[in-house]
């Protein structure tokens, strides 16, 4: 029997190429693009704007009110933020697709991991931060109301503080706990070729 | 570069390395149209900053397949094994032209690979030397000859299966006429 020649069974194709006019190509790079990398660019720039926007209103909320301290402590937590970003956008913007693909997994499993490591911290830093904060100005506001020698006030804002941070914890899950499984099973099969 | 030169003197010679590996990666025409805009993109993108440090095809390899196997959205997840065995043998059509058939078939069998053995049968299939194939994925030289070896065996498997499984089928059909 003759042998099966793969390679010859692949030239015989006549690929049905899209025939591409230059006006689809025009819409198709400049069209959005779906790569996880990308999408960690524009989040990552959603976030810091939103960073920005919340920090100033919260200066001037401070500042309006008198609390110097605390609208110093926020422009310097915004200036350190500002630097962070800088340098995430370098580093996100210097990994291209063009790398050999175990290199570019490994970067891209690392990034993604590293995103979601930094959403972890950052919503249970924040959510912290702000629930003390809120309890703190809510005593310094009005010491004697009647809720704060109540136990259950304190249940409750706990509760609503885990509630919230297990939903936050859940949503990156559900949007970055597949694709990181998915990049490490690939780039476990590249090993266990190696 | 405009985007014009970059369609005259470039799409047009690597369109058809693109359309291989996202037809290779796809399963539908939708998630084949993605694929194909998304290299397109990426490859716009980086054409500027190419060194010319490699050879144009190893960089177009390199963008296809880094872009086909981290894209995610409308992908259905595929099968964890890919043992020839435990595969749905799904009848070809009848009435289709044998060569149509047999790339059909073989195409087939490529989507059955897990992802990486894919991507290095068909840099094989596509006449890449050793070297370039371990320079593409990352891999070692000699890896790149063993693994060939053993999907090259799988696919014929399954490309023999399959053809032998329409045989069968055809002389039911004749003993049935």
């Amino acid at each position: 029997m003759q042998e099966l020649d793969i390679k010859e069974i692949w030239r015989t194709q006549e690929l049905s190429t899209p025939e591409l006019e230059e006006h689809q190509l025009e819409r198709m790079i400049r069209g959005k693009s779906q790569s996880i990398m990308d999408s960690l660019k524009k989040f990552t720039r959603i976030e810091h704007i939103g960073n920005i926007i919340v920090s100033i209103a919260m200066i001037c909320y401070f500042l309006y009110r008198g609390d110097y301290g605390f609208s110093f402590a926020l422009v310097v937590f915004l200036g350190a933020t500002v630097i962070y970003y800088k340098r995430l956008y370098n580093k996100l913007y210097r990994i291209q697709p063009s790398a050999d693909v175990h290199d570019y997994l490994l970067v891209v499993h690392s990034e993604l991991r590293d995103f979601v490591r930094k959403y972890q911290i950052s919503f249970s830093l924040l959510f912290t931060v702000a629930f003390g904060l809120g309890l703190y100005l809510g005593i310094r506001e009005n010491p004697n109301a009647d809720r704060f020698g109540d136990p259950i006030f304190y249940v409750k804002i706990a509760s609503v503080y885990l509630v919230s941070l297990l939903l936050c914890f859940l949503l990156v899950h559900v949007i970055y706990a597949s694709k990181l499984r998915k990049i490490k099973q690939l780039l476990n099969q590249l090993d266990q070729l190696n | 570069m405009s985007s014009k030169e970059f369609f005259n003197t470039f799409v047009r010679d690597q369109k058809a390395i693109i359309t291989k590996i996202c037809r290779s990666y796809s399963d539908s025409e939708e998630d084949f149209q993605d694929l194909f805009q998304e290299v397109a993109l990426q490859l716009w993108r980086g054409y500027e900053s190419f060194r010319s440090e490699s050879k144009v095809s190893t960089w177009v390899y390199r963008v296809a397949l880094n872009v086909c196997l981290t894209h995610f959205k409308k992908r259905k997840r595929k099968p964890e094994t890919s043992s020839i065995d435990n595969m749905l043998r799904e009848p070809v059509q009848e009435g289709v032209d044998p060569v149509h058939e047999q790339v059909a078939i073989l195409y087939e069998g490529i989507k059955q690979l897990k992802e990486i053995e894919r991507a290095i049968i068909l840099l094989y299939l596509e006449d890449k030397q050793y070297n370039e194939i371990a320079d593409i994925l990352g891999m070692t030289r000699t890896n790149v000859g063993v693994r060939i070896n053993r999907i090259k065996g799988q696919l014929k498997k399954y490309i023999d299966a399959r053809v032998g499984h329409q045989g069968d089928m055809e002389d039911a059909r004749t003993v049935n006429a």
